[in-house]
């Protein structure tokens, strides 16, 4: 992560707070440091432990780090705004004094990003799942998309419970209570049972655990995978399964109550509003997704997708020998001409908008939410450059699965890294694009070129890396691939709030050049 | 509920507005009057946080405008100039993002769409991009947009530009409307009669300053007409023969 935006943001996190004293704010932050760090190691080494079938040496413990993360959510909200979401401001007054805001920032450190981090810990520990089993690995994902699924039904589900603040933190915090309350006199029961009975019935180790349902599920699912019993591995899917079911059906019935019982509040469509569609940046990315595939220069470039099976197709014919180069060089192809399709629309995120950019200004929609909309629309715009793009190779190189998801990723990483400089090159330097005109220009400016850099500079370093994971093996191409999808989506993650600080200031000069017809 | 003090805008060297201070109630309907280029919608933009200012301060009930809070634009409707729209939208769509915007729910943005085209005589319902609009059907849709989510206080550029007589009365008629139910309303316009019928307050700009800031009814009286008043301190050029005619 670019360490000058953290830090811009860890300072727009503390503008919005009480100040703690300046020693105080090192040490959280170094702890922030270090215990970021100990779970992405401890999800590897689970991962990995896992993957070589010593499953007792307890992947259930990241269960338990995982399951940590929503109960620490109310103190994220305590601290800022729209940085929680199960509620807004709800444990402060239990837990953290008005000044001491250690043990605060510390776990606002661990679950502001509170889904990117779930998932950035889920795909470190198929990583290290895939590295021993690579069986596993899509085990270790569902698990942890599970995770996140339950986290975002349960944002739903609370607010929509519990309409009043103090009333939801209140009710939280009992339930949180009786929960350990149970866990902890379950656990107490496990631990004792052999020392009463005198020896260990099979449920005490179940008991023993009870708190860390997914850790245990996945533990458990792991061995009766790894030991073939495929009948058991169903089973122990059933359980988060329905769980998740169960909670996605509340939370769609909670939402639904809440839309039918009239019109929305009149505070709008804040942050806080419980359902994804309902969202400003959901309604940005729809906008921008259409004004993208019904404008010609948009559909013109979907059909540049053609051009990758002609990029690839001429190496082919030069074997170079066992270490598959010509199915990097098939990535090469793809990866180049994704870019080649991405650089106007990632480089000029709100060009399509022109003078209807005042529209948005005078919505009540945040900033962050307008670019996060106009990303996720890009994104989908690139959902579909891509899978047509796979398709196309796939069909005609007859990749195998592993290398097609390989590639797949290799996208996904190119996205999301032109998507973070094409965002600050979306300010700096936009223009009115038409949606009657085709976009073709053929003379060279600095502008061009910059936006070439953005959409270049990524495929000289992550090729390479694609290159040497392929000779290395699908498994360790994969593994890269991930890891490079990880960087880019932290990466992107901090633009986007060095783009929304830049905003305030580009407003007008954005607003100004927009509003020039190209 | 508006309260400017030295509020000031810069381009470059330019001043279009400067040192700007007056203060409205919940309830004005207030009269934006002034030449092309006198700074009526620079003054329009930095109270709807579309500009920052150069200098001065601007706070509708007490919110710093220029922070551009989303309380202050849920309050608000702003009726924008005609190339402010997202303009490869057909109108239906245009309004359904607006109103999904403010967070009204399916139905009732639905109803509020059929009822205000039933007020407008439009439809947008066609077909048809709003780049292929009219003129005057555009600044339709942006009065329905800015309408739809019932705001409290409404900026209103130009609003009678490009409409026929018909729409001009219907739109007069649901400005009254929203004025009598206790909306606040700013409006920047050329058509002094029709500011003359509406409003209960002038703001007079020449060159980015405030000339005059009367209620009505005082300043009607006091100088017979808005447009001898207008002409009094704006002034007006010699028309000078032009040398081919």
């Amino acid at each position: 992560m670019d360490v000058m935006a953290l830090s811009a943001l860890w300072q727009a996190r503390q503008a919005k707070v009480p100040q703690a004293p300046k020693q105080r704010r090192v040490w959280s932050f170094l702890l922030f440091w270090i215990m970021g760090v100990d779970l992405a190691i401890l999800a590897l080494w689970a991962g990995w432990t896992c993957g070589h079938q010593v499953v007792s040496t307890d992947p259930r413990l990241l269960g338990m780090r995982l399951w940590r993360v929503p109960l620490s959510l109310g103190l994220a909200g305590a601290l800022w705004e729209g940085g929680c979401v199960v509620s807004p401001r709800p444990f402060r007054p239990f837990f953290v004094r008005a000044r001491t805001l250690l043990l605060a920032e510390l776990m606002v450190g661990l679950t502001t990003p509170v889904k990117r981090a779930l998932l950035g810990l889920g795909l470190l520990f198929a990583l290290g799942l895939g590295v021993r089993h690579p069986i596993l690995a899509p085990w270790g994902l569902l698990v942890a998309a599970l995770a996140i699924l339950w986290i975002a039904c349960l944002e739903r589900i609370l607010p929509a419970l519990f309409p009043s603040g103090l009333l939801r933190q209140r009710v939280l915090l009992l339930l949180l209570l009786a929960v350990a309350g149970v866990l902890a006199g379950l656990r107490a029961t496990g631990l004792a049972a052999p020392h009463l009975s005198g020896q260990r019935p099979a449920w005490a180790a179940q008991m023993e655990w009870a708190g860390t349902l997914p850790g245990q599920h996945l533990a458990q699912g792991a061995s009766e995978l790894l030991a073939g019993h495929r009948e058991a591995f169903g089973r122990q899917l059933e359980v988060p399964l329905g769980a998740t079911l169960l909670l996605l059906v509340l939370a769609a019935w909670m939402v639904h109550r809440e839309l039918e019982s009239g019109p929305a509040p009149s505070s709008g469509l804040g942050g806080g509003h419980p359902w994804v569609f309902c969202r400003p940046w959901f309604g940005v990315a729809r906008l921008h997704l259409h004004h993208l595939l019904a404008s010609r220069a948009g559909q013109l470039r979907l059909f540049m997708a053609f051009m990758s099976i002609l990029a690839a197709k001429e190496p082919e014919l030069i074997s170079m020998g066992r270490l598959e180069a010509p199915r990097a060089w098939v990535a090469f192809s793809a990866a180049f001409v994704f870019g080649a399709i991405l650089m106007v629309p990632l480089c000029n995120l709100l060009g399509m908008e022109r003078g209807g950019i005042r529209t948005h200004w005078n919505l009540p929609m945040e900033d962050r939410d307008l670019l996060r909309g106009m990303l996720v629309g890009a994104g989908a715009y690139a959902f579909l450059a891509g899978s047509l793009i796979l398709l196309l190779l796939g069909a005609v190189h007859s990749l195998r699965p592993a290398e097609l998801l390989g590639i797949g990723l290799l996208l996904v990483a190119i996205f999301l890294w032109c998507a973070g400089s094409g965002l600050s090159h979306s300010l700096r330097s936009a223009w009115g694009m038409s949606q009657e005109s085709y976009g073709i220009q053929v003379e060279l400016t600095d502008e061009k070129l910059a936006r070439l850099g953005v959409v270049i500079t990524p495929l000289l370093w992550m090729l390479p890396v694609f290159a040497v994971s392929v000779i290395l093996g699908p498994w360790s191409l994969l593994s890269c691939m991930a890891c490079l999808v990880l960087i880019s989506a932290l990466r992107i993650s901090s633009r986007l709030d060095t783009a929304c600080a830049a905003l305030v200031c580009e407003r007008e000069t954005l607003t100004l050049a927009l509003a020039r017809a190209s | 509920m508006i309260e400017v003090q030295g509020l000031g805008k810069c381009f470059g060297e330019r001043w279009p507005l400067r040192e700007v201070s007056f203060s409205l109630q919940t309830g004005d309907f207030v009269g934006l009057l002034g030449r092309n280029g006198a700074g009526k919608t620079t003054l329009l933009r930095l109270l709807t946080g579309q500009l920052q200012p150069s200098e001065g301060r601007a706070s509708i009930e007490g919110l710093d405008v220029s922070a551009r809070p989303l309380a202050l634009r849920r309050l608000a409707g702003v009726m924008p100039e005609e190339d402010a729209l997202l303009d490869d939208l057909t109108g239906i769509q245009y309004l359904h993002f607006a109103g999904q915007m403010h967070g009204l729910h399916r139905t009732e943005l639905g109803d509020r769409i059929r009822e205000l085209q039933d007020c407008l005589e439009v439809n947008f319902h066609e077909p048809k991009a709003i780049r292929d609009y009219s003129y005057g059907m555009k600044k339709k849709l942006a009065f329905a947009s800015a309408l739809l989510h019932g705001p409290r206080l409404l900026f209103l550029d130009e609003p009678f530009e490009g409409l026929d007589p018909a729409a001009t009365q219907t739109l007069m008629e649901v400005l009254r409307r929203l004025h009598a139910g206790g909306c606040t309303l700013v409006m920047a316009s050329h058509s002094l009669g029709l500011a003359e019928r509406l409003c209960t307050r002038f703001l007079l700009i020449e060159e980015g300053r405030i000339l005059v800031d009367e209620p009505s009814t005082g300043l009607i009286k006091a100088e017979g007409d808005l447009e001898a008043l207008f002409l009094r301190h704006v002034g007006t050029r010699k028309a000078e023969a032009l040398s081919w005619m």
